[in-house]
Order: C-alpha cells, then sequence, then structure tokens
C-alpha cells in the first residue's frame, strides 16, 4: 500500500513497511531524529514526522550524528536516517563521539547498493559499510518487510539499554 | 584576548556549555570546570552540532563554543543553526587563524576566510565580531539565537588534558540538563518550504 505526502519537505512514497517501522520506533521510545536525504529512508523521515517527531535536516551524515549526540545527552533518544554511504561519511564522530562517550542511537540505513542497485558508484560503499559498522562494533539488524518493524522495536530498546548506536538496515523493497 | 580570558568570560554565562576538543577543553577544565560543561574529546567539527541537538531538547541557554579550523570542517552547521534556529543557542567561534592544538598550523581564516560573512550568508540573522572578554560575555548573554565570531590570539595555556572518561562526562552533562528538559515537540523548518 503506497501513498504520497508532502510532510515537511520534498514528497516520498510512505509505504506500510514505513508506517509500521515509524510505529515500532516511536513505541521504543524514538523522540528525535535527524536524516541526510536519501530515497530508501525518506518514506520512513514522513512517517516519523507524522507520529509527531521533530526531524531535523542535516546537511551530511557526520553532522547527523553530532545533532543526535547533542540529544542524547539532553536526554532524548535520537534516530538518525541515513543511506549506508553515510556511514563512511559518519565513521569518527559514531567511533569518537557516540561510541566514546556511550549514547543512545539508532541508525536507520537505507542500504543501497545492493543486488538491485541500478547506479554502479553505489556498490563498493554498499559492501563497506557492513565492515565499518562491524570495525565500529555497532550491531545490525535488517528490516526488510512490515512484518519485521518488532526487530527495530528490539534494537531502539538495546540502544538504550546498553547506551550503544544500533544499526537498523532497510534494503530497497523487494529486494 | 587569549583563549583562557574568552573562556572564563564565556564561564560567567549561566546556562549549558560545549566546549571544543584540544586545548578549548582543557584550558576550560582547568580554569572553571562545572558539571554544565560538556567536554568534547573527539569528533573535531561537531561542537556546534551537539550545542543545537542540545538547545531544541532543553528550555535554558546553551553556549557552545567552537573554532576556526574546527567550523571550517563543518560549514554546513551555519545553515542548519539558521534553519531551525533555536533561540536558547550561542555558538561562539573562538578565532585565532590556526589550528591551536596541533602546532598552530594557520587555517583558512588567517588568508581572508570571513566566518560572520559566512554565517550571515547561510542565513543566520544575528552575526556578532568581538575582540575582548566584555563584548564577549555580553554577545554571549544576549538575545539568541546568535552566532558570536571571537578574534583571539594564538595561544595555549600550559595545562594538563582534562582526566574524565566519556561516560562519567556524559552522565555529569546529562544529570544538570534533565531538569531543564523541554517536552519533545515536531520541529518545523523555518521559511517556506520546498
Amino acid at each position: 500500500m503506497r501513498a504520497t505526502t508532502g510532510l515537511g519537505s520534498g514528497t516520498a512514497s510512505v509505504t506500510t513497511r514505513d508506517r509500521k517501522l515509524a510505529r515500532a520506533l516511536r513505541r521504543a521510545g524514538i523522540d528525535f531524529a535527524a536524516t541526510v536525504a536519501c530515497g530508501i529512508v525518506a518514506g520512513v523521515s514522513h512517517a516519523l514526522a507524522e507520529n509527531g517527531i521533530a526531524v531535523i535536516d542535516a546537511t551530511r551524515e557526520e553532522e547527523g550524528v553530532g545533532l543526535c549526540a547533542g540529544a542524547a545527552l539532553a536526554g532524548r533518544t535520537p534516530a538518525l536516517l541515513l543511506q549506508n554511504s553515510g556511514i563512511g561519511n559518519s565513521a569518527n564522530a559514531l567511533a569518537s563521539l557516540t561510541g566514546f562517550y556511550r549514547l543512545p542511537l539508532v541508525l536507520i540505513v537505507g542500504a543501497r547498493g545492493g543486488p538491485t542497485e541500478f547506479i554502479a558508484a553505489q556498490r563498493p560503499m554498499g559492501r563497506a559499510y557492513v565492515s565499518i559498522l562491524r570495525a565500529l562494533d555497532i550491531p545490525r539488524v535488517t528490516v526488510r518487510a512490515a512484518r519485521d518493524a518488532p526487530v527495530a522495536e528490539r534494537a531502539v530498546r538495546r540502544a538504550r539499554a546498553e547506551s550503544r548506536a544500533v544499526a537498523v538496515v532497510l534494503p530497497p523493497e523487494g529486494e | 584576548m587569549r583563549r583562557l580570558a574568552a573562556l572564563r568570560a564565556l564561564a560567567g554565562v549561566p546556562g549549558l556549555r560545549v566546549v571544543n576538543l584540544g586545548y578549548p577543553s582543557r584550558e576550560m577544565y582547568h580554569a572553571a570546570d562545572a558539571p554544565e560543561n560538556f567536554y568534547m574529546l573527539g569528533s573535531m567539527g561537531l561542537a556546534s552540532s551537539i550545542g543545537i541537538g542540545v538547545a531544541l531538547g532543553v528550555r535554558e541557554r546553551v553556549v557552545a563554543i567552537d573554532g576556526d579550523g574546527s567550523v571550517l570542517m563543518n560549514l554546513g552547521t551555519f545553515a542548519t543553526f539558521a534553519r531551525y534556529a533555536p533561540p536558547n543557542l550561542i555558538l561562539v567561534v573562538l578565532d585565532n587563524g590556526v589550528h591551536g592544538s596541533t602546532g598552530d598550523q594557520p587555517t583558512a581564516t588567517s588568508s581572508g576566510a570571513r566566518l560572520d560573512r559566512i554565517a550571515a550568508g547561510a542565513g543566520v540573522r544575528r552575526v556578532r565580531v568581538v575582540r575582548d572578554p566584555r563584548a564577549l560575555l555580553r554577545a554571549a548573554t544576549g538575545r539568541g539565537p546568535a552566532v558570536v565570531v571571537a578574534r583571539i590570539e594564538p595561544g595555549n595555556a600550559d595545562v594538563p588534558v582534562v582526566p574524565l572518561d566519556g561516560p562519567t562526562l556524559r552522565d555529569r552533562f546529562r544529570a544538570r540538563a534533565a531538569s531543564r528538559r523541554r517536552v519533545p515537540r515536531p520541529t518545523a523548518p523555518r521559511g517556506r518550504s520546498r
């Protein structure tokens, strides 16, 4: 089921997976979000806004990690919505800020560069980001379809309980 | 003005402070440590971003203390600052024209880059340039949101590194911020929607 919304800036298709995921994130305690535009996570961003959660547009993923760290220091549980290439753009901040201070952070990662990728330049980071997350000791779960939303809920609870970053990977729907 | 004098002035502003990594954090810890201070020990470039994140979550004043070399790594921050414009946030850039924590290598502000004009060009409406501690204190206690570029001399005080670990610094700052949280609400960017 798809619907288009013009909430915030830009337009995006909001799918059932996006809605279920956004509700799961809110239920588990996400109350602040930042994003750098990515076609895969755009629908989640809109669904979060529909659920009353602030979504701040960052100019770069590293900046988004900083915004989320500030929110966590103010007592919130933040999510950063980004494309997997942005894991490369933010690796130092994930290590020396989120990791060093042990701050909660849920990364919602649009997984470009997979089997259905249509832009060849997406493939190198599509392979590398998994190793980068592993090197940063950031656990990773995957939400392929709407029925996987409870996996994201558990990931948020883990980020809060263990005060750490966790990654929720979203492949393109149907991949 | 030396950096230490600037930091002493900023320690007099009631509220929360985010302090840039390297010598700024070392000097602030030495001169005026307080649980209201969040000392960055890594993630160069993100003082302003952390400050925006804190300011959106609390009611009281937040002073983010950045540097010229650091903010040049994250110029997009001025656009984000202008767009969300938390009224309780003052972004102070201590501009000495060099990377003071790594051996005084010149930054682009030493060859003409104007951070005040970059901030204004990004849409920040209240931009101040100050040159002495009294003007700095006045700007940092004045109306927000504002970007304050403080021209300082190069040079560091001879002080040791901050001896506290990450979770300790997190906990004491967060406890101080917790009493001043504001209820989360949707945050819309200012200006026209695209």
